[in-house]
């Protein structure tokens, strides 16, 4: 039995003895999936069946949201350019078909009377562990090509949650110019439960794209586990900490760049850029350096062969920024590739300077200390620098700050 | 009464166990003080499918909703912050056992479902239920039962006001039993709601404390129809619901015949009685709370202008109500019965798969039933009161381990007269004990306060009372004390009476049987 997808089958079966009426879902295994008057989905052994009887056969309905829309709420005045790259925020089962499809947003956002929203949808559209520099790119290019063709207010950029931070920091850097804020955001929780922290991280990424006085890239996630506290973090300060909670994107040696309490933006830093009519401006990023997680180990074969296929090379060392005797050994050798040392630790420095060790490798002319960036950040500004820079120039360029990517102001000293 | 149909949904929980979803313990923290207090917005949503159900979200949450909880007895998954474990087999089991002793077919491959709950009570705005089986059957003298379905369920929060819930009874398993709307009275629904109870009474982890059973009901009556009622916690209170809901369906024909509606308008045709105006003032209350239902004159020709409470009144006949029942039977109204469940598959979990294997060991580990162990207490000669006593103060396990070395009077005797009676568990030594030593309840009861943890210390203050010298000294004290009583006038009983006590100060173990012979023979 091959059912025509365009019609609803609905059978009585009878099991031991028992009917039970549904309508027909799929075939799979020797398992026919019913749905019945409930909506419970319920799957018999074919062996089982002691009757089969077709009571009803009709086409499938034409199912439309109209009521079912994302309504943003009445005090926003502005316009915001919506960028759907995909992810958990995204993602729905369709009730027709039991596959998760994607792009039930594209009905949801309407304009409202004081709000005109503009939404654009990447195709295909990706969980975020599957982008790629490629990718990241496009949604560079894609972002400048609408900004001057829409000039929005602000832009808010829908993403996967497991590399949004990658994300943010390569666009801010990729971004030489902007003229208002691109805000990235996502959902922990997804967006098919009433529960979903999707909407209030849309909502205050959307006031602060519109509101905020800088332009420049940043993060809107939920402050904590309640919904009235949206965190705009700083792209390049950013991390998930916590696999599947609401209050996971947490800023790292900074507080916030601002608040939205109750739907309300509250500035609490201050940024590099402020707003403007400039034209945006972006370049890409190519991956030209690699990152490596630290560990006791005595094979340097890891380290070789990054070595050998990146232009630089990120180091999330342990503690202050180390690494095992045998790296060090090996780091010690002539170096024509830049290397770059973080800690693996989120929080704190990493300081090349407190051990003996550590001052032995600073004084190889192509290591530096990364300071207190993330390791991701690191890597990526090390990419970034590859792309423009030439390479005895990369190093020097590192030590300065670009997209306010560290805590701290005074590098020397480190 | 007119005639109704009626359809029972069981809510039992679990005990003794974990939640459902995660590893935190099955238990209400009522005594304790909640230190975590979570603010969540819900929003428009009706799950996968991309219809709307309008009348669903008539009541939909608008404003936060706080939770409360104790941070340490709770996880990160009632919370809705993580995804949920893999199910709890032993709840899982056990609602399978329960589908088999209710006859139904199981479902072999079972889908863990998400049904979208509008009022807040769960903070993820869903509910985790899965529907294990259906077309069971309650088999009762002259009549069966259709039990048409059987879930296992994830428990809500506990409402603590009308914006706040309590978190410990999120994710509590909950089994709900369904039955076919074949009950026509109101005894006839207690009757079934305590069959139900009786069947799995002796279900392992079948929560029997206060609060453990819930029941809901759909009722319909022939001119109106199916409403729900909800929240309905003792048999008392399903009597009295029926009965108001009933009276409450009928006041709403009566008043639905004396009013004209124009648009907004309704005009009364007639005076109201006094029940139809409570019944007025009521719906005002309920659906266009905004108006002051006092501010009306309810007299013949007076007219009410409320476009909120002519819609509701233009559906009443085509559409039943949610209705949440209060102590007193009374309901208040929750919202519109919804015509289609918004449900969609949780996919956090996989499909769980019965097989035969399974089925065969829960089978053959199936308790007995309530009526089943009552019977096998009767067919030993014992009376159906004195069994179904026995049954219900939870004493027939230990009734048939006793039963097997000692008759079921003496037995039923100790159980009832001692065990129950003083409110005492004996161990089954000590029991045992008490009964091979043919004491009196009243010794019993000294033994068990001076050495009731110490079976050893009883049988030796007894032999040393019921031994053959003990003996010996009580007949020469008998003999001493009738020769002493003869100078004086005597009531034979009394003077028994008097004797007996006398030598049970003297020897409190003594054989009562034996010696209340030995008096017989002298007396």
């Amino acid at each position: 039995m091959n059912p025509d997808p365009q019609i609803t089958f609905t059978v009585e079966i009878q099991i031991e003895g028992k009917r039970l009426r549904g309508t027909v879902r799929s075939i799979e295994d020797k398992t026919l999936w019913l749905v019945d008057s409930s909506g419970y989905e319920v799957g018999i052994n074919l062996d089982q069946i002691e009757a089969l009887n077709q009571i009803d056969a009709r086409p499938i309905e034409d199912h439309t949201i109209e009521q079912e829309r994302f309504i943003f709420p009445p005090n926003i005045h502005g316009t915001v350019l919506i960028i759907n790259t995909g992810g958990t925020i995204s993602s729905r089962i369709s009730g027709t078909s039991g596959v998760s499809s994607q792009s039930f947003l594209a009905r949801m956002f309407q304009s409202t009377e004081t709000l005109q929203v503009r939404y654009h949808e990447c195709d295909p559209l990706k969980f975020s562990e599957d982008l790629t520099f490629a990718d990241w790119n496009a949604l560079g290019n894609l972002i400048r090509d609408l900004i001057r063709a829409y000039q929005p207010d602000g832009v808010v950029i829908l993403h996967g949650t497991d590399t949004l931070a990658i994300g943010a920091t390569f666009l801010s850097f990729g971004f030489e110019q902007l003229p208002c804020p691109v805000v990235l955001t996502g959902a922990q929780r997804s967006s098919d439960r009433p529960s979903s922290d999707t909407f209030e991280n849309l909502v205050g990424a959307t006031i602060f794209a519109i509101e905020s006085r800088y332009a420049g890239v940043f993060v809107a996630m939920h402050l904590n586990d309640m919904d009235d506290t949206i965190a705009i973090h700083h792209a390049c300060r950013v991390l998930k900490t916590h696999a599947s909670r609401r209050s996971t994107f947490r800023s790292i040696g900074i507080e916030p760049f601002a608040l939205i309490r109750e739907r309300s933006l509250e500035p609490q830093g201050t940024g590099i850029l402020l707003r403007s009519e400039i034209d945006p401006s972006f370049a890409p990023i190519e991956e030209r350096a690699g990152l490596l997680l630290a560990r006791p180990t005595n094979s340097t074969a890891e380290l070789e062969l990054l070595l050998n296929i990146y232009q630089g090379l990120v180091i999330a060392g342990t503690g202050f920024g180390h690494v095992s005797a045998a790296y060090r050994n090996y780091l010690q050798q002539n170096l024509t590739v830049p290397i770059v040392l973080c800690s693996q630790c989120p929080e704190g420095f990493a300081n090349l300077q407190v051990y003996q060790s550590g001052r032995e490798l600073l004084r190889q002319p192509m290591i530096c200390s990364g300071t207190d960036l993330l390791p991701h950040v690191a890597w990526i500004k090390l990419c970034y620098l590859l792309t423009r820079f030439r390479v005895e120039e990369v190093l020097t360029q590192f030590h300065l700050p670009l997209r306010q990517e560290t805590a701290h102001t005074r590098w020397s000293d480190l | 009464m007119s005639k109704m149909k009626i359809g029972l949904e069981i809510h039992q929980q679990l005990e003794h166990t974990t939640k459902l979803f995660c590893l935190c313990a099955a238990r209400l923290h009522s005594e304790d003080t909640p230190d975590l207090l979570i603010r969540r917005r819900f929003n428009l949503i009706s799950g996968a499918y991309d219809q709307v159900d309008q009348t669903l979200f008539s009541q939909v949450v608008e404003r936060p909703i706080e939770y409360r909880a104790v941070e340490q007895k709770i996880c990160l998954i009632e919370r809705d912050e993580q995804p949920p474990l893999r199910i709890n087999p032993d709840a899982w089991r056990t609602a399978l056992m329960i589908g088999m002793m209710f006859d139904c077919a199981i479902v072999r491959s079972q889908r863990i479902m998400r049904k979208i709950i509008v009022d807040g009570s769960l903070p993820s705005g869903f509910q985790r239920t899965i529907l294990l089986g259906f077309g069971g059957t309650l088999k009762r003298a002259g009549k069966d039962y259709q039990i048409e379905r059987i879930f296992l369920e994830e428990d809500s929060g506990r409402r603590l006001n009308e914006q706040s819930y309590a978190l410990d009874r999120v994710g509590i398993p909950l089994l709900e039993i369904v039955t076919a709307p074949t009950i026509r009275s109101p005894e006839e629904a207690i009757e079934v709601a305590q069959a139900i109870t009786e069947t799995i009474f002796f279900v392992p982890g079948v929560a029997r404390h206060l609060g453990a059973v819930r029941q809901d009901l759909n009722l319909s009556t022939d001119q109106f129809p199916r409403c729900e009622l909800k929240g309905i916690g003792s048999l008392t209170v399903l009597r009295k619901a029926i009965e108001r809901e009933v009276e409450r369906q009928h006041q709403m024909i009566s008043l639905l015949e004396q009013i004209e509606i124009r648009g907004d308008q309704i005009r009364l045709l007639r005076s109201p009685d006094p029940a139809e105006k409570r019944l007025l003032h009521q719906l005002l209350l309920e659906h266009d709370p905004e108006q002051d239902p006092f501010l009306f004159e309810l007299v013949e020709g007076a007219e009410l202008s409320s476009s909120k409470l002519v819609a509701y009144l233009e559906t009443v006949r085509t559409q039943g109500d949610t209705r949440q029942v209060q102590a007193d039977g009374s309901s208040v109204y929750l919202r519109k019965i919804s015509s289609r469940t918004r449900m969609y598959p949780e996919t956090d979990l996989t499909v769980l798969d019965v097989s035969e294997p399974l089925l065969d060991q829960i089978r053959s580990s199936c308790p007995l039933t309530f009526e089943q162990a009552i019977r096998s207490i009767t067919d030993q000669g014992v009376g159906t009161e004195t069994a179904r006593s026995i049954v219900i103060h939870g004493l027939f396990e230990l009734y048939e381990r006793l039963v097997a070395s000692h008759s079921p009077l003496r037995v039923t005797n100790f159980l009832l007269n001692f065990v129950q009676q003083q409110r005492v568990r004996p161990s089954i030594e000590t029991s045992e004990l008490f009964l091979t030593l043919r004491l009196s309840v009243r010794q019993m009861q000294q033994a068990y306060d001076r050495f009731g943890s110490n079976p050893m210390k009883i049988i030796e203050i007894v032999e040393m009372d019921q031994s053959n010298e003990r003996w010996v000294e009580i007949e020469q004290l008998l003999d001493l004390m009738l020769r002493a009583s003869t100078k004086a006038p005597h009531n034979p009983t009394v003077q028994k009476g008097q004797l007996l006590r006398l030598v049970i100060e003297r020897v409190p173990f003594v054989d009562i049987e034996r010696l209340v012979e030995a008096l017989d023979r002298r007396l």
